[in-house]
């Protein structure tokens, strides 16, 4: 039997990865990809989770999944939207270029 | 770090959770939905000419809601709890929906006059608006961390999409997709911790995860320590606490300026409900470890935002940050909470969360509607813009200044009673340094505040700027604008009807964490 | 043993990709490896007994999500960038850290669960031969039962961000 251990240190590993990504990319395109890699890791660690408790069936990590990969999904129709309208006014998708409202 | 074996709280799956109970109990939310869509669709029909008219159904939608929370907790609000201990009637959800309420209510007055000028759809607009004040009434009211998950998450989204919608404003796509990036990222965080949280003890349900915590031990556990300093992260991206606030300058001046006056009650106020929620009903027995968490984030917090606002020359700019020395202050309310085990203790320090929570939402409206007011007519949200106000709108001018001398703390203001009480709740329960930090910041934040009302009353506006004013519709920002001023005042001199609303609404909480710890 | 090495092939694969997805220069090779990372993570899925999730992480994510990437991707066309050849190193190795810490904070909590006492498997009601665990309608069930609030929540987080596309993307 593999110990569930080895998953949740999977996704410890996984979520760190998208967290670096999020911190040295710079195309926002790609940083939205390292969120998504970090939401991919909770999902993992949530039903290794779920699936480690005596209790008798219960689908609450399951449940749990559901939500985050609808949040999810609506955050990529939402955030690629606010993309493409960014791209049509600056012709850049980088994030150091977006800088009108610094100071 | 123990895995659970049997010491688990068993909730029914068998049976279904769900009867006319719940759907009286669920009744201003429903109201909200409803008004909600009737907006959608009503937008697609209705002629370009008529779609501000939604508006009055927006009003009339959130005063209904808004009556039938009243009366539900004019006559004793159950208490219990419906869809599986999903949702939880009690006070506490009450009092917060009356917030979420009200800072609807404000942000249709203040709306329409910005919008319409700017070509920003107003439809769309209300319906999203409405939806976002939904997922922050169902925060305020879950006692799930998968429901508060999926509400923050429904207020957080359409932050997004309001932000981005001034499309003739590159700043607004550009704050739209910054406030997005680093939103995501903190949702990652957040929903990361409720996985440990759920991991560690078996349940998302805050009541059962106390339980568990109490019954196995886990009060040190590394495991639930680090979903806890997760959440925590995740929250305080959301209420703009400082480290996490780098979005919110950005996102704020990106913003259409009704939209940053919204995201700075609404969704704070709902990040304040889910923290308090998860903190005092979830996770009681880690009290010792957070408090001191929020204690120092309170101080970063108050600090940066006050020192930074100074230099702004944009008042919009200069209300974001001052927005974030808000959210210090009100935490410094939240750490008091957990320095003692007094019940009327703990009631003070909860309760000065909530009332400041409530006098916050009039008084930085109040500010933001005045604003939009001043942008109307000279087009820039600069200090500059402000200059002789006092002689060109003295009404106007005078109101600003009542709601700028309420954010500083002065007396007789409503900003005075909320701040002397979260105060006082920090000194009674041995966090005297904290209020005196606080206090310090006050007197900080006056140089900013005082400057606007100095701009106002004695640098007079060049004759230039006066040809250039422009017209504009103020009916529905006056009433905004009255109605604030009346309600600081009335807090200010006044305060007991609204602090016995909060007391009450602190019950639930302190009564709720005495109940699983059994005495 | 043939669950072990499933583990560690499909979890190898799902860390050299997601390895990938941050490296790769360009967005369209980090989209790719994004879907093998989905890919391979959906394996996990099958492997801890939820059919479900795994029917739903490759419809839903690589069928919808990624494809969604992909068209917005090869639309604006980026330009590449390299992040190993960057100028601004010492900005990065500084983010970098600060991941790395983020990282061993999370793997060391793992190894203190491993070291420490027990190691729980996959709990005997989920790999018992009649469990219902992962089956649709048992599944389906709860979530109209005792998940019915946020499920229909969800609902409007879909119609809301429907509306945000439609409005934030139309052209002026």
């Amino acid at each position: 039997m593999v110990p569930v251990a080895w998953y949740l240190i999977l996704s410890g590993i996984l979520f760190s990865i998208g967290m670096a990504g999020v911190l040295i990319r710079r195309n926002v395109l790609v940083i939205f990809m390292c969120v998504e890699l970090m939401m991919n890791a909770v999902n993992i660690s949530l039903v290794a989770f779920a699936r480690s408790f005596n209790t008798g069936i219960n689908f609450t990590g399951d449940a749990f999944v559901i939500f985050v990969v609808t949040v999810a999904a609506a955050e990529a129709a939402v955030g690629l939207a606010i993309i493409v309208s960014m791209s049509r006014q600056s012709d850049s998708i980088d994030a150091d270029q977006i800088d009108l409202l610094k100071e | 770090m123990s895995f659970l074996t049997n010491t688990l709280l068993q909730i029914s799956t068998a049976k279904p959770s769900f009867s006319g109970d719940d759907l009286y109990r669920i009744l201003p939310e429903l109201i909200v939905l409803v008004m909600a869509v009737l907006i959608v669709i009503l937008d697609l029909f209705l002629p370009k000419r008529s779609r501000p008219a939604l508006g009055y159904l927006a009003i009339a939608g959130y005063v209904a809601a808004l009556v039938a929370t009243a009366s539900l907790f004019y006559y004793g609000n159950p208490n219990k709890t419906s869809f599986s201990g999903m949702f939880i009637r009690d006070d506490f959800s009450s009092f917060f929906e009356i917030i979420f309420l009200i800072s609807g209510i404000l942000v249709v007055l203040v709306t329409p006059s910005y919008s319409l000028k700017r070509g920003i759809p107003i439809g769309e607009t209300y319906a999203i608006q409405a939806f976002s004040v939904l997922g922050m009434m169902i925060v305020g009211a879950s006692g799930d961390l998968m429901a508060i998950f999926v509400g923050i998450e429904l207020t957080s989204i359409c932050s997004y999409i309001l932000t981005g919608f001034a499309r003739n404003d590159p700043g607004s796509a550009e704050g739209s997709l910054k406030y997005f990036l680093l939103g995501i990222f903190a949702t990652a965080i957040l929903v990361y911790g409720m996985t440990w949280t759920f991991g560690m003890t078996g349940s998302t349900n805050l009541v059962a995860i106390s339980q568990s915590i109490q019954r196995n031990g886990l009060a040190t556990d590394p495991g639930l320590t680090l979903g806890m300093l997760l959440m925590v992260v995740g929250f305080g991206f959301k209420i703009a606490a400082v480290p996490f606030h780098l979005w919110t300058p950005d996102a704020y001046e990106g913003a259409p300026t009704p939209v940053a006056a919204f995201m700075s009650v609404g969704p704070k106020a709902a990040g304040f409900a889910a923290l308090l929620r998860v903190l005092i009903q979830g996770l009681p027995e880690l009290a010792a470890q957070w408090s001191v968490i929020i204690a120092v984030l309170a101080v970063l917090t108050m600090t940066l935002g006050n020192v930074v606002a100074i230099a702004q020359t944009s008042v919009k700019r200069m209300l974001a940050y001052s927005s974030i020395a808000h959210t210090g202050y009100i935490m410094v309310g939240l750490a008091a909470y957990a320095n003692t085990s007094s019940p009327e203790r703990q009631n003070d320090a909860i309760s000065s969360v909530l009332i400041y929570s409530l006098i916050y939402v009039f008084m930085n409206m109040g500010a933001f509607a005045i604003l939009i007011y001043v942008q109307n007519r000279q087009g820039g949200p600069d200090v500059d813009d402000f200059d002789g106000l006092g002689t060109w709108a003295p009404g106007i001018a005078l109101a600003m200044a009542f709601c700028l001398l309420s954010l500083t703390g002065i007396p007789p203001t409503g900003g005075f009673l909320g701040k002397f009480y979260v105060f006082r709740a920090a000194i009674d329960n041995g966090y005297t340094w904290l209020a005196i930090v606080g206090v310090l910041n006050s007197a900080v934040s006056a140089f900013f505040y005082l400057r606007i009302i100095y701009t106002m009353y004695f640098n007079p506006l060049k004759d230039e700027a006066r040809a250039k004013l422009q017209p504009t519709k103020t009916g529905f920002i006056t009433a905004g604008v009255v109605v604030i001023c009346i309600a600081i005042l009335l807090l200010g001199i006044f305060p007991d009807p609204a602090l016995n609303l909060a007391r009450d609404g602190a019950n639930p909480l302190i009564y709720v964490v005495r109940a699983t710890s059994g005495s | 043993m043939v669950e072990q090495v499933v583990l560690i092939v499909a979890g190898a694969l799902a860390l050299v990709s997601a390895l990938g997805v941050v490296i790769m220069p360009n967005a369209v090779y980090s989209a790719l490896m994004l879907l093998l990372n989905l890919v391979s993570l959906a394996t996990l899925f099958l492997m801890l007994h939820a059919q479900f999730m795994f029917a739903a992480q490759l419809v839903v994510y690589a069928g919808a999500i990624l494809v969604l990437f992909l068209f917005v991707v090869t639309l604006l066309n980026p330009q590449g960038e390299n992040i190993l050849r960057d100028k601004r190193r010492l900005q990065q190795a500084g983010t970098i850290s600060m991941g790395l810490f983020m990282g061993c904070l999370l793997v060391g909590a793992l190894l203190y669960a491993f070291t420490n006492g027990n190691q729980p498997v996959l709990a005997a009601s989920v790999t018992s031969p009649n469990s219902t665990y992962g089956t649709v309608e048992d599944f389906g069930k709860a979530l109209f039962t005792q998940f019915l609030l946020p499920f229909e929540l969800t609902s409007l987080l879909l119609l809301v961000a429907l509306i945000g596309a439609v409005v934030l993307g139309k052209r002026k």
